[in-house]
């Protein structure tokens, strides 16, 4: 009966159904077995009961009359004989001899196994069962249609309700964004101070920053140069200039060292600097690049070993003011001729080096700063007796001649080549930045190759003038 | 080539019959032995009722021969262990073929798909 409704309706349903329906086929099957097992037992409990009462009532008479079955087809009247001896079969092929009641009692406990054997297969059935009616209920539902669905009155009221509430919601957001508009009307404002504020401390910063360059300026030189520059200014600084500021500057330059005024040099070198500082476009670059260079080189600062050529210059008078030093003490370490800082710190260097068996490295030393050596040997004399005729030469233009033209020249100039072989053990930077310097020196004076290197911030001075 | 594979596929088939086979016995042996088991223990329940007098049989071929209570007991409590362990390594072969079964249907699944690939071909070269 399972079985040909599913069939039905199998032949109804679209194929998707088709797990659904075998799902039913396999419950039902199922259910079948249970009822079966059920069956069963109840019938082995009606057996058990009519056997029980069989036995309550055997042993009522010594002997029964009855009628005995013969083969399959016969019977034959007989007489049960001993009524109250049992063999009682308990399982397993092995039996016991009971009277009566003993085996009654025997029963009555397989009977209670039976009620609860059936007990067992009717919760089975019961589960089974509710498998089978959901999985009806959902053949159901495939037959008329889901159910799932909102009836369309369900949908309109639900569309209503959705209305309030997207309105609801809108009006929430726009209060919440008139009150976060305000205030951050007023924040905007208050930021706009503070920057302005900030940017006012900046410069005030710089300007002490530059104060302090400007006082170790001691050199007219620069305001010289810079006065009609920094008058054309003046106006721009001026219009650009805003009242806040007026108040803060004045002050602050009566603070400083220096007398500072609207109209004059170093106030207007300070001007300058706010200039560059507003009008950052301005082409006002090429003056800060002089002024640089004039301020730093004033200043204290390490040049790089191989690049710059100062350092080279001076290395290479170093070089040759060593070369002395070397012949007279290879070793420099009692010799009592200190000329130099660094022949200072190269002693104390061998000194600490050679105990603890180091070797002196030439990238340990620092390079010296000056160009010049505060020696009392005649190096000095030659080097200024060659910076001179170096001044000479370049003045008199590229063509100057080579080195057979001026013996002096050509003596140092051996003696260099000399000096640069004779401290290469000792001094690999100083000959790597004199060669250096003899190759930056040829970017200015290309056709003399054996020139004197000279300092980039003589050449550019050089060209200034020129 | 498809010639080959159906062959493959048939003896698979067979291997995995003969698995299945292999299996639904060892099931069927493990089910016969859970019911000796109830039932011995049954019967250990019922001699332990007994009073000691009682006169115990067992049915050994078309004879009945009598048996000592005590000795009724422990052939029941032997038997139980005895189909206790029997039951045991039943589970372990059940197990075992189990694993086989689905070693095979993997193997089978295989070579269905090569068939229908090999058809395929065969379909559209045709």
């Amino acid at each position: 009966m399972a079985t040909a409704d599913d069939v039905q309706v199998s032949s109804v349903t679209s194929g998707s159904s088709n797990p659904l329906v075998q799902l039913l086929q396999h419950q039902t099957k199922a259910a079948d077995i249970v009822k079966e097992k059920v069956k069963k037992l109840t019938k082995f409990k009606e057996d058990y009961e009519a056997l029980k009462a069989r036995l309550e009532s055997l042993p009522d008479k010594v002997s029964h009359q009855v009628m005995v079955p013969f083969g399959s087809l016969a019977f034959v009247p007989g007489r049960v004989k001993h009524t109250n001896e049992i063999l009682c079969l308990l399982g397993d092929n092995w039996f016991v001899e009971r009277s009566a009641k003993q085996a009654a009692k025997i029963v009555e406990r397989r009977i209670q196994g039976c009620n609860e054997s059936l007990k067992r297969f009717d919760d089975e059935l019961k589960l089974v069962n509710s498998w089978c009616d959901q999985a009806n209920k959902f053949k159901k539902d495939l037959n008329q249609g889901l159910n799932i669905l909102e009836t369309e009155e369900e949908d309109e009221q639900w569309r209503e309700e959705h209305r309030k509430r997207v309105r609801e919601y809108k009006q929430k957001m726009a209060a919440l964004k008139q009150a976060s508009a305000e205030e951050s009307h007023e924040r905007s404002e208050e930021e706009e101070l503070f920057r302005r504020l900030d940017e006012l401390e900046m410069e005030e910063e710089l300007q002490d920053e530059l104060a302090k360059l400007g006082v170790g300026n001691g050199d007219i030189d620069w305001g010289d140069e810079l006065v009609e520059e920094e008058e054309e200014e003046e106006d721009e600084a001026i219009s650009v200039e805003e009242p806040p500021e007026e108040e803060e500057e004045p002050q602050e330059e009566e603070n400083k060292k220096k007398s500072v005024r609207w109209s004059e040099s170093p106030d207007a070198v300070k001007q300058f600097r706010r200039d560059e500082l507003i009008l950052p476009g301005a082409a006002h670059d090429g003056h800060e690049e002089d002024k640089n260079q004039d301020t730093l080189k004033i200043t204290f600062k390490h040049s790089p070993v191989s690049s710059s050529s100062a350092a080279a210059s001076s290395n290479k008078r170093k070089a040759k003011f060593a070369s002395f030093i070397a012949e007279a003490d290879p070793s420099s370490s009692s010799s009592s001729v200190v000329s130099s800082p660094s022949e200072i710190f190269r002693k104390f260097r061998s000194h600490t080096t050679e105990p603890s068996g180091g070797e002196p490295s030439s990238s340990s030393e620092p390079k010296s700063i000056l160009k010049v050596k505060k020696s009392t040997t005649p190096v000095i004399e030659i080097v200024q007796r060659q910076k001179q005729k170096q001044k000479l030469l370049e003045e008199e233009g590229p063509d100057a001649s080579g080195p057979a033209a001026d013996p002096d020249r050509s003596s140092l100039l051996q003696q260099q080549q000399i000096t640069a072989v004779g401290d290469e053990v000792k001094e690999r930077g100083e000959t790597a930045s004199s060669q250096v310097g003899a190759a930056a020196e040829g970017g200015g004076d290309e056709s003399v190759n054996t020139h004197r290197p000279v300092s980039r911030f003589r050449a550019a001075r050089m060209g200034k003038k020129l | 080539m498809a010639e080959g594979l159906q062959k493959k596929m048939q003896q698979e088939v067979e291997k995995f019959k003969a698995v299945q086979k292999e299996y639904q016995s060892v099931i069927s042996s493990r089910q016969q032995l859970d019911s000796q088991l109830t039932e011995n223990n049954g019967v250990k329940e019922e001699l332990n009722l007994l009073e000691s007098d009682a006169n115990v049989f067992k049915l050994i071929g078309p004879v009945l021969v009598k048996q000592d209570l005590e000795e009724a007991h422990q052939n029941v409590s032997k038997r139980i262990d005895y189909i206790t362990g029997e039951t045991k390594r039943l589970d372990k072969a059940i197990e075992d073929l189990d694993k086989k079964q689905d070693v095979q249907r993997e193997a089978l699944g295989k070579l269905q798909q090569q068939l229908q690939q090999a058809q395929v071909k065969a379909a559209m070269k045709a």
